[in-house]
């Protein structure tokens, strides 16, 4: 399938580039950011009865990983709303394009750190407490509220989006999987961009800031950094940018040898099963040793999770892969063979997150009309009776899903060994072996 | 400052202001009385304050599991309290003093414990303290284990223990006040001096236990265990609750 450059559609182009419908969105969803936090620090305790919990953990993690990641990529990036408020303070402005330089220090953010391996560190904090954080509405509010602060503290300090590009829990695994998304942004002509003077795309210009996610467009090859915030269509004065539709998982085909992405898939892969054996499998242990944060049992459950995926999972991997032959040192195949964890890895989130959207969405509709559990009843549904929907469907859907995303990997990982000149039979191997666990935990 | 960015500002302003503050505002103005495991806080608040003839509105939520709610001396129906949801209930007192309010669903170890009180006063009237509960009179520790090292081989017979208990030397054993502040097994001991045997002894503890109640007390008895603890045990068979307890072995009487 040859891509097909949405952006020339003048309607969706003039959206794109007019900072208006975007600002609109970003006030409605500061607005409910904001009232999440509220709502998780003053609405009632129970968590299915609360906004906070039930619009972030169920109704946008949905929305999420079921629809925005697999089908925009960075879609969610576009329209979050962690980091307006400290750009905003950065700029000094709103929507007025720069015309002086951007407030605070604006450092650079130093070498060492300009990679993924904070959002690794980020996201796995946040999943080691996610049994607590998932159900209790205060913990969600004081996790929202810091991420807020953080993102406008970082924003004091460093130019651009450092928070975004370099620590957020969330956007670390968003760009990894936003690689196989079919929307993408790229340039259309390298050769304008070579010759395009003062790069206005990354350095900003009277017609807008350059790229908030500390990008070069003209370099972009793969969604993973590219938050498709739409400033660089905006600044290019070339009209050299565009918004694509291509076939699903193009960036796979050119694998990434970088350790940070490689482990980004292994924590992903790993707590995805985890997940599905703790959250949902009928071992009531794990449950109370993910529960009780801070206990003898918790530091045992951390220590297995640490362990499954920084050893288990990628020692398994290595093992497999570690006799064939190729031209690549063992750490470049490691990091570029494990690209094809990328969709079996979406393909467990999305199975895992179909059982508990599935049997918890309906505390949307009570939510909605009592977000605070202040006896509400805004819609008239406050008093909705629970029940799961669709379960008829959920274990095909789960098994579509994941067997799906087993050929999908396998795929992936022939393009990758051909890339790297060695065998797919282990990636592959590893892939059904990982795959048969999670239809084995989930079914 | 070009007229577009003054609006976006005003904008963004009001809507944090807004999502900030309508929440705030109506929680400030939304004082809820909330249930907890006695464990964990029980009531909040766990006094309130009423008049005589003046209606008190409460409104009640649970933040943790199912609780009931109900008042003592007002032979009022009891409320489910549900977490999460809010219950409204409104109460007129007649009478100034100090009421209780309680739990009435069986919703942990320490359920007994989840109270509160009213306090009434009227115009001129000072809230008169109500007579303690009785098990505080007879010094009853009812969260103290009464366990019961021996149970009854068969089942007890009261009509059998009747004419035993008649010709029995002690009258201390068939005084309401022994009856009350003992356990079935604590009054089989008592009767350890006697000659009678390990199960004629058990039907006299039945024929005590069964004189000092009446049919409607057990009629009233089952329909409260019904309603507040048989659902839990249910639950608690099937897996469904998990509380930590101790249940004390109490002999089973069957009267």
């Amino acid at each position: 399938m040859a891509k097909i450059e949405l952006t020339r559609n003048r309607f969706l182009k003039n959206i794109l580039v007019n900072r208006d419908p975007q600002l609109a969105v970003f006030i409605v969803m500061l607005i409910g950011y904001i009232f999440a936090i509220l709502a998780g620090l003053i609405g009632t305790p129970v968590g299915s009865h609360n906004f906070s919990i039930v619009f972030v953990w169920i109704a946008w993690w949905a929305i999420l990983i079921l629809v925005a990641v697999p089908f925009f990529g960075r879609g969610w990036c576009m329209v979050c709303p962690i980091p307006l408020p400290g750009e905003w303070l950065q700029r000094g402005a709103v929507l007025a394009p720069p015309h002086k330089k951007p407030k605070w220090l604006n450092l650079r953010v130093p070498k060492m750190f300009r990679n993924i391996w904070l959002q690794n560190i980020s996201f796995l904090l946040l999943a080691l407490f996610s049994s607590v954080l998932l159900t209790t509405p205060n913990i969600t509010g004081i996790v929202l509220a810091a991420m807020l602060f953080t993102a406008i503290g970082l924003s004091a300090v460093f130019e651009r989006r450092a928070f975004c590009r370099y620590l957020c829990p969330v956007g670390g695994f968003i760009g990894l999987y936003s690689q196989t998304a079919p929307i993408e942004l790229r340039i259309k002509e390298k050769e304008v961009c070579a010759t395009c003077e003062g790069k206005p795309c990354y350095n900003g210009s009277s017609a807008g800031y350059g790229c908030p996610w500390d990008v070069f467009p003209g370099g972009l090859t793969k969604n993973t950094y590219c938050g498709l915030c739409m400033e660089c269509i905006r600044t290019c004065p070339h009209d050299n940018i565009a918004v694509n539709l291509r076939p699903f998982s193009a960036d796979l085909a050119k694998p990434s040898t970088r350790m940070d992405e490689a482990f980004k898939a292994f924590i992903m892969l790993g707590s995805a099963m985890i997940y599905a054996g703790v959250l949902l499998g009928p071992w009531g242990a794990f449950k109370d040793a993910a529960y009780n944060v801070g206990t003898s049992a918790w530091f045992v459950y951390a220590l297995i999770f640490l362990t499954i995926i920084f050893v288990i999972l990628p020692g398994a991997f290595t093992l497999g892969i570690v006799q064939t032959k190729s031209h690549l040192p063992l750490k470049q195949r490691f990091a570029s063979l494990s690209t094809a964890l990328i969709p079996l890895g979406l393909m467990f989130w999305v199975a895992f997150s179909l059982s508990f959207v599935l049997s918890n969405a309906f505390y949307i509709i009570a939510a909605l009309s009592d977000p605070l559990g202040l006896g509400w009843n805004i819609f008239g549904t406050a008093n909705a009776t629970w029940q799961p929907m669709f379960t008829s469907i959920l274990a095909p859907a789960q098994t579509l899903a994941l067997v799906g995303g087993l050929i999908w990997s396998a795929r992936t990982a022939q393009k990758a060994a051909k890339e790297a000149k060695t065998s797919s039979t282990p990636v592959i191997a590893f892939c059904f072996v990982a795959t048969s666990v999670m239809l084995w935990l989930l079914l | 400052m070009r007229r577009s960015e003054l609006i976006s500002r005003v904008l963004i302003t009001a809507g944090i202001l807004l999502a900030g503050g309508m929440p705030l505002f109506y929680w400030t103005r939304t004082p809820l009385i909330h249930a907890r495991m006695a464990e964990n806080g029980g009531w909040t608040p766990d006094i309130i304050k009423a008049k005589v003839g003046k209606p008190l509105e409460l409104r009640l939520t649970s933040d943790d599991v199912m609780h009931g709610f109900a008042v003592g001396q007002m032979g009022m129906e009891a409320v489910d309290v549900e977490p999460g949801k809010v219950t409204d209930i409104i109460l007129t007192f007649d009478k100034p003093g100090t009421y209780t309010f309680f739990c009435t669903r069986w919703c942990g170890v320490n359920h007994w414990r989840m109270r509160g009180t009213i306090e009434v006063s009227g115009a001129n009237v000072e809230p008169k303290p109500v007579s303690v509960p009785l098990y505080v009179t007879l010094g009853i520790d009812i969260d103290a284990p009464h366990e019961s090292p021996v149970i009854p081989g068969t089942r007890p017979s009261a009509i059998s223990g009747q004419a035993l208990a008649a010709n029995l030397d002690s009258s201390k054993i068939r005084q309401s006040d022994f009856y009350r502040v003992n356990s079935p097994y604590q009054v089989f001991e008592e009767l350890d001096p006697t000659p009678l045997t390990d199960d004629e002894k058990w039907d006299v503890v039945s024929t005590i236990w069964k004189s000092a109640t009446t049919s409607e007390s057990l009629t009233n008895g089952k329909r409260l265990y019904a309603q507040n603890c048989g659902p839990v045990m249910e639950k608690m068979a099937q897996g469904m609750v998990c509380l930590r307890m101790t249940w004390p072995r109490q002999a089973q009487i069957t009267v």
